[in-house]
């Protein structure tokens, strides 16, 4: 009897071995290599937004707090954060142990130091900084943020990883001031350490031996980051049959940015993982000049939309419909600030004729409407040149200017005499209303009118999530009156990975966030 | 000799000084704004102007002529606006790749050119001839980026025999196997240009086989290789000389497309991505190292070619 | 060996001149005659391969490729003749006075050397920039700049040996003035290498104004051109090549003949120019 039993647990755990041994298991070793589309400006995190640049810095940087799969904020290098009953004093305990690249320890007054730099000069500190009196550090781990007013999006603007405030050493961060870091101060807390930056060629960061890592589980940006690969190279590869032609051959194990309509030329090869990015999606939308010029006419911003026809845009934008889907709210169903039933009669309407008489009633004569967008910016192009033809046939006399990004850029920033109607661009989602930079009276657009002034500032004034979100309804409700910009839809961008990559990349395991991160993945 | 070294000294010292000049005026009237592009698309407005105030862009020409000049005779070619780099490293880091991509061209432009010219030339009026030439003329037709593109779907894509794209050091990992990389790069940027070497081969040598002393070489009796190998090819070296000096130039141009396909990380890039980043400091370097470079070869090419023909010295 | 060197020429020469006939006629017809207009949207008809219906295919808006590519060689035609013209226009008179007077020449020599020493395609790139809007105009200037050196060069060169020549030291001892000279005796004579030169500059400008498509800071997108169509169906080689396919061989069709051309030209009009191009 006793016999039997013994045999039949060896056979229950020799099959229970072979069971275990199928799945993969993490290992340590080997170079990840990730092509992507174009050579970073700058690794400094705070004063860039760039998504290339946050894939590459993410595994070098911290901030002191970072979101989850549900884009909510977790503690990283912060272990939590208590508001007084006023809301304006906001205590930071931060994680003792931790160290710099340099070996330094990380403490309060690198913190204060860094985030007092984001403050002034950060790509998306000004709503909040404009709110902040005081910044100090109480005890060697203790930082205490005070504000003048209630701070909503607090532990969110601390967690935003695209321009966010990352922790620095003190020394370093004060001599750059309102320069971005130079390469040889690229010194984090992160999984990897920077090590070289090849121009032209690619960036190189290899495992820190001193990173300790949190040790809930993983989700997102937020818990435990394992640095399983001894080195990350990111490769700069601006042609995108390159990129693909490379993931093909193996001589990258990522590569970003594909257009979706290469899709069909990895169908079937068993080697590569198609990674949908649309969790969150970006959100392509044509900037109108709201400061001066013919659209400082609501009727005629509202007929030149009911000429659109969305469809059309979004599938000469992002190819098949699997990669994009119509939606007039500015933020994407499944994130918690979509509102739905926006635009109702005025998104997608597709009627040429019925935008011809709505312009004629709002009194247009045929004035030009100037459409300006970035030739190198395919998808913004291909839109371009729908909505032209789209505008034409409704009437409009339309003048498409193409020019190089850096060109493109100067124009449309050109606060004092904008020379353009329509600027076409895209924008990622931001993980807060707030940050969403239509709402700025300083950026490109530059919608100022009485209502958007009294709501931008009131939404974040509010602190429960319910009654901020009713505000941002609210603000919906005013985009499609004011019509500041055009959004067309959301669309998906689409990653390659090679399938001999460990850890589930795409899957619940290790979600899609709004750019690519290589830490938890391991070479099979 | 002397005179004549000095004399083409002389020549090349004010070319480099006229070099400097142009490069600077060019750059001088160059609109655009790096520093909305270094920030990225979301950024805002002030910090675009905080940064570009504090990077000194806007100050007046005469004062940073001033500066140009005395940096180069430093030794300084700028620093560049985005990477923070000096522009005479990032060219040094990347040098490597467009001197190699250069040679393994040029070597593919005389190999496939001079033989082909070559070939043609001793067998003239024959069906061989004809296609040589009528092959050179279509490849001095094809755009070589479409060349460079077709190469590396048939090449790479398909066949898997080379990489698609991108360059490692030969000094680093993976050693010379990493010239496998330049194979395609070099074939079609040398193939469009191999037909004015080839035709100009053909013609040289034409012209030299019906010379006298090769005729007399003959009739001593002397082998046809022989014939060829010593007395026609010398002779023929030198327009064949000429010409390949000046495919260089073409093929430094032709590099800059060529690059851009095959994401090479050379000087040819470089100049591209900074001119459409207007990274002013960089083009500036790029374009007078690249010029310079030009000057230096050619004035190297004068004097090979006074060393390999007497008669130019006395010109 | 002689005669069958004429046939050889007259074999490709033909080839070419009607090559050449052609591809003017459909410049000059295509808008007339083409199934579809260039810039017909049609979305869903994105990245169809070749068929009878779109004999080339059609491209990521659904636009009939041959339609595009037939249409493309006007702008081609037209950047081709408007850069050669430029080049000729200031390039022969800076020629013609550089190889007339000597200390002009010297000076405007060491600025040719000087300009030279500059790639192609970078003092392209560097015109461009400086021009900052694009357009078609701005690309003939900038290219048009760039061959003009060539053309100064050959013109000096060629200006210097005629200079030599018995006609002239009688001319000039006859005492005819210089303007005179220059008009009626050596503008004459250069005909023959500015022509061949002129054809040969064609060829290259059309492929740099190609290059400078494909690389994104030519001509506005908008107007269909072989290059564009390149640039922007590069994206596809893999899965759409009759994009980039179609407008290549055209374009290297055009450069081929123009090349055919300059060669008979040159060899019909004066053998020793071969020493000089």
């Amino acid at each position: 009897m006793r016999l039997r039993g013994i045999v039949l647990v060896v056979v229950g755990l020799a099959l229970a071995s072979l069971v275990v041994a199928g799945a993969s298991e993490p290992r340590y070793g080997g170079t990840f290599r990730c092509a992507i589309a174009s050579e970073p400006g700058t690794l400094d995190m705070q004063m860039s937004t760039g998504v290339n640049e946050g894939t590459i810095a993410c595994n070098v940087f911290q901030g002191l707090f970072s979101f989850d799969a549900d884009f909510a904020p977790q503690p990283e290098l912060a272990t939590g954060l208590e508001l007084d009953p006023s809301g304006t004093v906001a205590t930071i305990h931060i994680r003792q142990g931790v160290f710099f690249h340099n070996g330094q320890e990380m403490k309060a007054e690198d913190v204060v130091a860094s985030l007092t730099r984001w403050g002034q000069y950060g790509a998306t500190a000004k709503a909040l900084w404009s709110l902040v009196t005081a910044v100090n550090a109480l005890d060697e781990y203790t930082v205490v943020l005070t504000l003048s007013q209630p701070f909503g999006p607090l532990t969110t603007y601390l967690a935003n990883d695209v321009g966010g405030p990352f922790i620095y050493p003190k020394a370093l961060v004060e001599a750059a001031g309102n320069k971005p870091l130079p390469p040889a101060s690229y010194i984090g807390t992160g999984p990897y350490r920077f090590v070289e930056w090849k121009s032209g060629d690619y960036i190189l960061l290899e495992r820190y031996d001193r990173f300790v890592s949190l040790d809930t589980p993983s989700s997102g940006h937020a818990g435990k980051k394992a640095a399983y690969f001894d080195k990350l190279q990111f490769f700069f590869v601006p042609d995108d049959n390159a990129r693909l032609v490379g993931i093909q051959a193996g001589t990258y194990d990522y590569v970003v940015d594909i257009p979706n309509d290469l899709l069909a030329s990895v169908q079937g090869d068993k080697n590569i993982l198609p990674i949908t990015i649309n969790h969150p999606p970006i959100y392509p939308i044509a900037l109108v000049n709201n400061k001066q010029g013919i659209c400082t006419n609501i009727g005629i911003k509202q007929a030149m939309l009911t000429a659109l026809d969305m469809s059309d845009i979004m599938l000469a934008g992002y190819g098949d419909p699997q990669f994009w889907s119509l939606n007039p709210s500015y933020f994407a169903p499944g994130i918690r600030w979509y509102t739905p039933d926006e635009g109702v009669g005025l998104y997608n309407v597709a009627d040429p004729a019925k935008a011809r008489t709505m312009a004629q009633a709002a009194g247009y004569k045929g004035e030009p409407i100037r459409i300006i967008v970035a030739g190198d910016m395919t998808a913004q192009y291909n839109q371009a040149v729908v909505v032209t033809s789209q505008l034409v046939a409704a009437g409009f006399n339309v003048s498409l200017q193409v020019y190089d990004k850096a060109t493109f850029m100067a124009r449309r920033n050109a606060k004092d005499n904008p020379e353009w109607e329509l600027a076409f661009s895209f924008y990622s989602t931001t993980p807060d209303p707030s940050l969403v930079l239509m709402l700025s009276p300083t950026y490109a657009g530059w919608w100022d009118s009485p209502r958007i002034q009294v709501l931008r500032t009131e939404v974040n004034q509010l602190t429960d999530f319910g009654a901020r979100y009713a505000k941002w309804q609210e603000i919906m409700d005013l985009w499609y009156e004011e019509i500041p910009a055009l959004k067309f839809g959301d669309a998906f961008q689409l990653h390659l990975i090679r399938s001999d990559i460990g850890g589930g990349y795409g899957t619940s395991q290790h979600v899609v966030m709004i750019h690519g991160y290589f830490y938890n993945l391991w070479e099979d | 000799m002397g005179p004549y070294l000095l004399r083409r000294g002389a020549g090349m010292l004010v070319s480099c000084v006229l070099v400097i000049t142009i490069t600077f005026l060019l750059m001088e009237l160059i609109p655009g704004d790096p520093a909305a592009v270094l920030l990225g698309p979301d950024a805002t407005p002030e910090q675009v102007d905080a940064l570009r105030a504090s990077w000194g862009l806007d100050r007046p020409g005469i004062v940073r002529y001033g500066f140009y000049i005395r940096n180069i005779l430093r030794g300084e070619l700028g620093r560049s606006v985005f990477l923070d780099q000096p522009v005479l490293k990032m060219i040094g880091e990347r040098a490597e790749t467009s001197l190699l991509l250069g040679l393994l061209s040029l070597l593919v432009v005389v190999g496939l050119g001079v033989s082909a010219g070559i070939t043609a030339a001793l067998r003239p009026r024959t069906w061989t001839d004809s296609a040589l030439l009528f092959v050179a003329l279509l490849g001095a037709s094809l755009p070589s980026f479409w060349l460079g593109l077709m190469l590396m779907i048939a090449f790479a894509g398909r066949l898997h025999w080379f990489p698609s794209s991108g360059f490692s050091s030969i000094f680093g990992a993976g050693g010379l196997a990493n010239l496998r990389n330049l194979v395609l790069p070099a074939l079609s940027l040398g193939f469009v240009n191999a037909a004015l070497v080839a035709r100009t081969s053909r013609s040289s040598m034409l012209d030299v086989l019906q010379a006298e002393y090769v005729t007399t070489a003959r009739a001593k009796g002397l082998a046809e290789n022989v014939v060829i190998a010593k007395h026609a090819l010398r002779n023929a070296a030198i327009p064949i000389l000429t010409v390949v000096s000046f495919t260089f130039a073409s093929l430094v141009s032709g590099a800059v497309v060529t690059e851009n396909v095959f994401a090479l990380p050379g000087v040819g890039s470089l100049i591209v991505q900074s001119v459409l980043k207007r990274d002013y400091p960089t083009i500036q370097g790029v374009m007078l190292a690249v010029a310079i470079f030009y000057v230096l070869v050619n004035f190297a090419t004068d004097m090979l070619y006074a060393f390999l023909d007497p008669r130019i010295r006395y010109r | 060996m002689t005669l069958l060197r004429s046939m050889f020429r007259r074999k490709a020469t033909t080839f070419a001149l009607v090559l050449l006939i052609l591809l003017l006629l459909i410049a000059a017809v295509s808008p007339w005659v083409v199934p579809y207009p260039a810039g017909a949207l049609e979305l869903s008809h994105r990245l169809l391969s070749p068929r009878s219906v779109h004999p080339f295919g059609t491209d990521h808006f659904g636009r009939d490729i041959l339609s595009r590519t037939l249409i493309g060689s006007r702008i081609t035609f037209l950047l081709g003749i408007s850069i050669s013209l430029f080049a000729l226009f200031f390039g022969v008179p800076i020629g013609i006075v550089s190889g007339y007077y000597d200390r002009v020449g010297l000076v405007v020599m060491r600025l040719i050397d000087a300009l030279m020493a500059f790639p192609a395609i970078i003092l392209a790139l560097a015109f461009m920039a400086i021009f900052g809007r694009p357009g078609i105009l701005n690309v003939i200037i900038a290219l048009g700049l760039v061959w003009t050196p060539q053309m100064i060069r050959v013109v000096y060169s060629s200006t210097l040996s005629i200079r030599e020549a018995g006609y002239i030291e009688a001319a000039r001892a006859i005492g005819t003035g210089p303007v005179q000279i220059l008009l009626h005796h050596v503008a004459p004579n250069l005909l023959s290498p500015v022509i061949v030169q002129a054809t040969f500059s064609f060829a290259l400008s059309i492929l740099g104004a190609a290059a400078l498509d494909f690389l994104g800071v030519g001509i506005p997108p908008t107007i269909p051109s072989w290059g564009t169509m390149m640039n922007e169906g590069r994206m596809y080689v893999v899965r759409a090549p009759w994009i980039i396919l179609f407008p290549g061989i055209f374009l290297a069709l055009t450069v081929l003949s123009f090349n055919l051309l300059g060669d008979a030209l040159r060899d019909r009009l004066d053998p020793r120019l071969r020493r000089l191009l």
